[in-house]
Parts: C-alpha cells; structure tokens; sequence
C-alpha cells in the first residue's frame, strides 16, 4: 500500500479542475518572471524581433523591389559561393541572434536554481506531500522553463514571420509556408533539451556556481572541439560533439535544409543527440525526483 | 611572527579538496579532452592525404595552443573558481575568518593548494596525448617529444598562476564570477592575446604565447589559434609580466576577502 | 575599570531596503547572556557583525576593548564563534575539519590533533568524529561546531541557535557546557528564538525585534509577564458548543470564541486548570486537535510593545 501524506489525506476543499502541474507551472512561470535579468533578456527577444519588423515595414515601403535586388547583389558577390535568398533560409541566420544572446543566458539563469532550489530547500518533500506526482512536478517545472525558453525567441521569431509575409510580394508565402512549422518543432526540441539537460546538472550539484561553470564550460569547450576534430579528420559527424551546432542542425533539419549545410553535423546525428539527450536526462530526473516523493 | 604553518595547513585542505573529491572529475575531463582529440587524429584522420598535419606537428601546432587557448582557462576557472567561491556561497569562510590570523593566512593557503592540485592536471593534459602521438611520429626522437612535454606543462602550470588568482579574485568578488571569468579568462585572455589589437600587450596569454613560441621552438604563426605577433615578448618579459599579475590578482583578492560580507 | 567583554555603539546594519539591527547600544559583562528574538530580529546580523564577517552600516562593535575590523585578527584567540547556518567543510572528518581549524589559529599538528580531541570530547563526539561531516546528522554536526568554537579554550563564546537539531542528550551537554564556561567567569552570548532554551542556560537576556533591542535585563520578568497575560487554547472538536457552554461555568475560562469550522477558541488566567478540564474531554475522544495559541516569543513581544490582544 502506497504512503499518503496526511496533508494529502486531509484536504477537504473544493479542489480545482486544473492538472496537478498547473499551479507549479504558474508558481514557477511567476518566479522566473521576478527576475530582473530574465525580464531584460525577454525584452530583449521581443526587441530584437520589433527591429527587425520596422526595418522590414519602413524598407518595403521605401523599396519594394528590395528582396531582388538584394539576391540578386549575393549572387554577384558570392560568386560560386552560397548566395543570399529571401526563403526559410534566412531564418537559420536569423536564429544566431536568438540562440547566443538570447536562448543560452535565459538556461542559464534560470535553470541553475529550478530542482536544485528545490533539493537545497528540501520542497520536493513539501511538493510530494500535496497531490502531485513526479511527472506532474518535472512537467511544471520544465514546461515553465521552455515556456520562458521560447517566449524571447519563438515568439519573436514567428512575429518577424508574420511581417515577412505581411511585406513580401505575392509568391513569397510558399517559399516561407513551412517556417513556422518547422521553428516550432526545432526550437521545441531545443528548448525541451536544454530544459532537461540543465535540470539534470542542477541536481547533480547544489551549488549554483558548479552548475553555471559546468554548463558554460560544456557549451564553450564542446564548440570549440567539434569543428576542429571535424576538420582535421575531414568528417562533419565530429560536429555533433558541438552542443550549440546541434541546435543549428536541428533547425536546418525542420526548415528543409539538411544536406545543403555542410558545415553542420548531420540532421538525423543531431535529432538522436538532443532527443537523446532529452530521454536521458527525463528518465534521470524522473528517478531523482521519484526518490524523494511519498505520493504517486 | 610566521604564519607559513597556517598557510600550509590550508594548503593541505585545499588540496585534497581539489584532488579527493567527485568535484576533480570535471577538471580532469577538462585536462583530458587533447588526449581524446589525439585519438581521434590517430585514428580517424586521413594521415594518407596531404594536408593532414604529421603527429608531431599536430602535438605543437594543433594541441599545445589549444591547451593554451581553451583548456587553461576552463582548469583554471573549475579549480580556482570555487575555492573561494564556494565556500562564501555556504558560508563555511566563516570558520576560516574568525581564526586568530590576518585573512591573507587562508588566501594564501587555498591559492597554493589549488595551484599544487593544477599541476598533476597539466602534466596529464601535456603528456597522454605525446603518449598516443609519438608512437606513430616516424623519425622525431624521443628527446624531441619529451621537450614540448615538459615545456607545455610548464606554459600550462604558469598560466594557471595569474588565471587562477584572478579567479580566486572573482570568487570572493562576485557573485556572478562565472560569468566575470569568462568575460575575463575567454575574452580578455585567450581572445585578445592572441588578435592583433590594443588589448593583446595587456592579456597574459599573449606572454604564454611567448613563452609556448620559446620554449616549444614554434614558428610566430599558431594557426587558427593566434595571428602572428608583431613584436614577440621574450622568456624573462613573459616571465615578468605574468608574475606581475599574479600579485596584481592576489592583492586584489586580499581587499576582496577583507571587504565583503559573510551573509 | 575594564573595558565590557563586548560593547556595541550605534551598531547598525541595513541589506538594502531591509533593516538588519538598528541602533544597537549595549555592553555585555562577563557571564552568559540570552540573546532571544524570533527569526529576522538581528540576531545573526550581530552575531557577524561581532566577528567581523558583515560590516556595520553605522556605528561600531568592540570585543575585550577592541574595535572588530578584518585587521584586528589576534582578538579571536579569545573568541569562540559557532555560526547558526548548517555549514561546514562537508568533505572533512569532524576531527580533522577540527585541527585544521586548530591549525589555522596556529597549532602544530600534535598540538592540533590534541586540541581537537579535547574539544571533542567536551561535546562527547570523540567515538564519531573519524565520520565525514556531509554523513554526519544534522544534531552531530551542531555538536562539532560547538566543539569548533571551544577550540582554543576562549573567553567568549558566540553561539548562534547552537541547540537547533541536537537530541535531547546532546542539548543538555551543551547547556551545561554553556553554564560551566560562564560559571568559569567566561562570556556567553547565546542565541536562540525559543524561550525556554533559554531559560534553561541563563536568566539574563538581550532581547531583540525587527533589529532593535526590545528588552535587557532577567528572564524571569519575561516569564512573569507571561504568567500574568490571559492564554488562549485552541480546540478542534465536533461538540466545539457543549464545551464552550460547560466551560463558561467555570471562573478560569475568561472568554471563548469560534472559528472556522469545528474550531473553539478557549481564553484562560489559569492553564493548568483549564488543561486538565481539556484532558477529560479528550479521553472522552471529543477533542481532535489542540494548540496553546500564544506559548511563543511573539506573544512576550506583544506583550512588551503593548499590542497584545
């Protein structure tokens, strides 16, 4: 027979309908939000994205022919090279300016003090103690945390979107028709990795200055590994070692270009790693948070 | 009144702090990542092709300025960092600070002890990969490999000098010192030493470059890992300089301990 | 005349916004004092000021006549200091986190090694001191802190809640260490946020709220207070109204209210008597749940500022 805690046994009100994991979500949505740094690195996403639309508005208006002329200027500076085109291509570029700036810190801020707040406070037992479970409790705690992930940068990113198609010609719509689409399930993905991932280390350590080292450390180190043994043996699999160019793999994946960006390592290689880094760091949250739990 | 007993006393303790617990594990995954790159040069690149570099050169050209460029500055930051670090994020510098002896007694202490710890780390990090390169180097006699060993320990455990008490500095200093090292040891050290600009005359690594370009016999070119330098610091000036910052960092930890708050 | 153990002047200390101690003046002379106030009332705050590891805002602290600053270091081979918060050098032994903190303060190894077991042995840790601090309980490991603050045998002991978390045994070891140091004619300041904590060591007593100095003087004017302020008793109980009519009867019982639920709020000028009425309907299995509503420091609080109910 399963423990039940006695407050759990106890509680004679009128329960809400919400799931379990929604006053969790909401608790920890709200915790992030006090934070002066994540609030300016929000608001920095969302600038970043309203730049960018005004820029986009004021020049069609000023030069509609401006996407043709600009291709059209690639072509001839490039020369053989890779030439600039106004498809889902650019929004790879564009997701640079969201990634390092904006994507990286936010996990950092915010992941170091989530679980690892909460086994330093011994809450689990407070948590497990109301009618939640270990599932309920990891997914409050990390879909705030992808929510708060993609708030500065899908959102933006599917603003700036909505002004591309809102400026461009007609025609230009079926080049971009999958961009959507294809941001949301790479940057779910992302997000949902990077969530976990710092989760995980979190809970490794109670302290929060190992956690940021390890995971700067980890991110930088990886990246500068990858590309050099990538070049020096000549295969771009050694890439996949960079944590920060699965992201862009990734992406390139879902927007329809895995194979023209050599530089990156291989979709399907990228998809595995973060999926299984994901698995991975899931199945151990869920067993470090089972242990402390005495419902469920 | 000497106070070298005291200071060796918190030189063991932080020591086997550094070297006896799981929290050595990430250095040394640090120190070990040019022994992995080595493997995998020794095993999966084309050494049949032309443009592969021979081991040799790989071990001095690739691998030393990379242990300068990334691995130095992580070891430096996991080591260093939360010596002091840790202990004011829990508090235990509580017991140190109210022993009857000036606060230089367990800076000094914890500063040596986590220097100490950062030799066998730069040994490790220099030697396994020569280990694995040296076997299939062809011609290069032993007494060549055996050179750029010691010397790219040595370069290491120097720059692990002012890097390290430059992190001790930030430990005490910030509460966001991982973020300030980085800025620092990354940006200030690895970047700007090694691009032409304003701020390589300041950055140590420009001296450590110095010092790997004498004393590993490298050209004035490291590859992708630094433009040349126009003007080289010498042996004694790299020496120096980097000395100098060394006391610079420790005074500045010294008014660091002596001015913030146990809360 | 010789200068007080420990004089504060002005002594404040503000984080930001938010007062820590305000204005404290006061001398401590050899013995031990209580230094009680619930939690936020100053307590660590001039505990660290007294050792130097948090800087006044204002005014200044003195130990044995000398001004604390980071420089004045040699005061602290007089001064024993065992922190409030649960921390340690978690990968030590108890007994060589203690003679390295012996080291420090200048021992050569026998001598610390001698020091620690003495220490040790004050606090009866010697059979578990070869255990790691981080797999020690949280009762040990109070036990090695106070046995890190009898270290070099000093004059002033600085204990900041040294009994949270100790067993029974182990709190009336370290009572009666505290009283035999101050009966020794050394200084104890003792902190605590439980009243009878520290009733049980001294009769003297700073007493501290929302960082200012309430009250200095003897407990036992504290505890007469008490004695003299009706007390109130809540009760959980489904027959909350046939107690309350039986109990208006008696001359004890000075009022009674209901509250939420199966709630009676019972209000007396005699306890005891009230307690052993309650008894009698407990054993009947009519009472669920009861709490002395006001057996805390913040109803001595209210008492003294004149805002209790």
């Amino acid at each position: 027979m399963a423990f039940r805690a006695a407050e759990y046994e106890r509680f004679s009100g009128t329960r809400s309908n919400a799931p379990p994991w929604w006053p969790l979500w909401h608790a920890t949505f709200q915790r992030g939000w006090a934070s002066r740094w994540i609030r300016m690195i929000t608001f920095g996403g969302i600038a970043i994205a309203a730049i960018i639309s005004l820029i986009l508005y004021f020049v069609q208006k000023v030069v509609p022919e401006w996407r043709a002329m600009l291709e059209e200027m690639g072509q001839r500076v490039g020369g053989e090279g890779p030439s600039l085109r106004f498809d889902a291509e650019i929004y790879l570029i564009l997701l640079h300016w969201f990634v390092y700036p904006v994507l990286v810190p936010m996990a950092m801020l915010l992941g170091y003090d989530l679980m690892a707040g909460d086994l330093r406070g011994n809450a689990l037992e407070s948590y497990f103690s109301r009618p939640i479970t270990p599932l309920g409790y990891l997914a409050g705690r990390s879909l705030a945390f992808v929510s708060f992930l993609l708030l500065p940068t899908l959102a933006p990113m599917l603003w700036i979107w909505c002004m591309d198609v809102f400026t461009a010609p007609a025609g230009h719509f079926a080049a971009v028709r999958m961009v959507p689409l294809g941001l949301s399930a790479a940057l779910l993905l992302i997000s949902l990795s990077l969530a976990l991932f710092i989760q995980a280390l979190t809970t490794i350590t109670r302290s929060g200055l190992w956690t940021a080292l390890v995971f700067v450390i980890l991110f930088i180190l990886s990246g500068g590994i990858g590309p050099a043994l990538a070049d020096l043996t000549d295969q771009r699999a050694f890439m996949a070692l960079a944590f920060w160019d699965n992201i862009f793999s990734v992406a390139n994946g879902f927007l329809g270009y895995p194979e023209p960006a050599r530089q990156h390592a291989p979709f399907a290689l990228s998809v595995s790693i973060l999926g299984g880094i994901t698995l991975l760091c899931f199945l151990y949250l869920l067993a470090k948070v089972k242990h402390r739990a005495l419902v469920g | 009144m000497s106070f070298s007993p005291q200071v060796l006393a918190v030189q063991a303790y932080s020591f086997r702090r550094r070297m006896l617990s799981w929290k050595a594990l990430p250095a040394l995954m640090v120190a070990l990542v040019p022994t992995f790159m080595a493997l995998v040069f020794r095993f999966f690149a084309p050494h049949e092709q032309g443009g592969t570099p021979t081991p040799y050169r790989m071990y001095g050209e690739i691998l030393a300025p990379m242990c300068l460029y990334f691995v130095l500055p992580f070891l430096s930051m996991l080591v260093m960092l939360p010596i002091l670090g840790e202990l004011y994020e829990k508090g235990a510098i509580a017991y140190l600070l109210t022993r009857p002896a000036p606060r230089w007694v367990p800076l000094l202490g914890l500063y040596s002890g986590g220097l100490l710890a950062l030799l066998p780390l730069a040994v490790l990090c220099a030697t396994l990969p020569a280990l694995i390169l040296s076997p299939i180097s062809g011609g290069v006699e032993l007494r060549f490999w055996l050179q750029r060993v010691v010397f790219l320990s040595l370069v290491l455990w120097i720059g692990a000098a002012p890097y390290g008490a430059l992190c001790l500095f930030l430990g005490v200093w910030s509460r966001k010192a991982v973020l300030w090292a980085l800025a620092l040891l990354i940006g200030w050290g690895s970047i700007a030493g090694s691009i032409t600009g304003p701020l390589r005359a300041l950055s140590p690594h420009r001296y450590l470059f110095g010092l790997l370009r004498n004393w590993l016999d490298l050209s004035n070119t490291l590859g992708q890992f630094s433009v040349p330098d126009p003007d080289p610091p010498g042996t004694l000036l790299s020496l120096l300089v980097l000395a100098g910052y060394v006391l610079a960092f420790l005074v500045l930890a010294y008014q660091a301990i002596r001015t913030r708050d146990v809360l | 005349m010789s200068a007080p153990v420990i004089r504060c002047v002005g002594l404040a200390r503000w984080y930001g916004e938010v007062q820590g101690l305000s204005g404290l003046t006061v001398d401590v002379s050899p013995g031990v004092v209580g230094l009680l106030g619930p939690n936020g009332s100053g307590k660590t705050t001039l505990m660290r000021l007294l050792t130097g590891l948090a800087r006044p805002t204002r005014g200044h602290a003195e130990l044995f006549g000398t001004r604390v600053s980071p420089d004045q270091w040699a005061v602290f081979r007089r001064v024993g200091y065992a922190p409030g918060d649960d921390v340690h050098f978690e990968s030590e032994r108890g007994s060589d986190f203690l003679a390295l903190m012996a080291r420090v303060a200048g021992d050569g190894p026998m001598a610390a090694r001698a020091r620690a077991r003495a220490a040790l042995e004050k606090v009866g840790m010697e059979e578990l001191a070869t255990k790691k601090l981080s797999t020690m309980s949280k009762g040990m490991r109070q036990r090695i802190k106070v046995a890190q603050a009898l270290l070099l045998e000093p004059e002033l002991l600085l204990l900041d809640e040294p009994l949270n978390g100790m067993d029974p045994v182990s709190r009336r070891k370290t009572i009666n260490l505290v009283r035999a140091h101050g009966a020794a004619g050394g200084t104890v300041l003792f902190s605590s946020h439980i009243l009878h904590e520290v009733e049980s060591v001294t009769d003297r007593m700073l007493l501290l709220h929302h960082g200012r100095l309430l009250a200095e003087g003897r407990l036992s004017e504290i505890v007469g207070l008490l004695e003299r302020k009706p007390r109130r008793v809540q009760i959980s109980s489904g027959s909350r109204r046939e107690i309350a009519a039986a109990l208006l009867q008696e001359d004890y019982v000075s009022g009674v209210s209901f509250g939420d639920d199966s709630q009676l709020l019972l209000e007396t000028r005699d306890l005891n008597r009230l307690l052993d009425r309650l008894q009698a309907y407990g054993g009947a299995g009519q009472i669920e749940s009861m709490e002395i509503a006001d057996e805390n420091l913040e109803s001595v609080f209210d008492t003294l500022v004149g805002s209790a109910v």
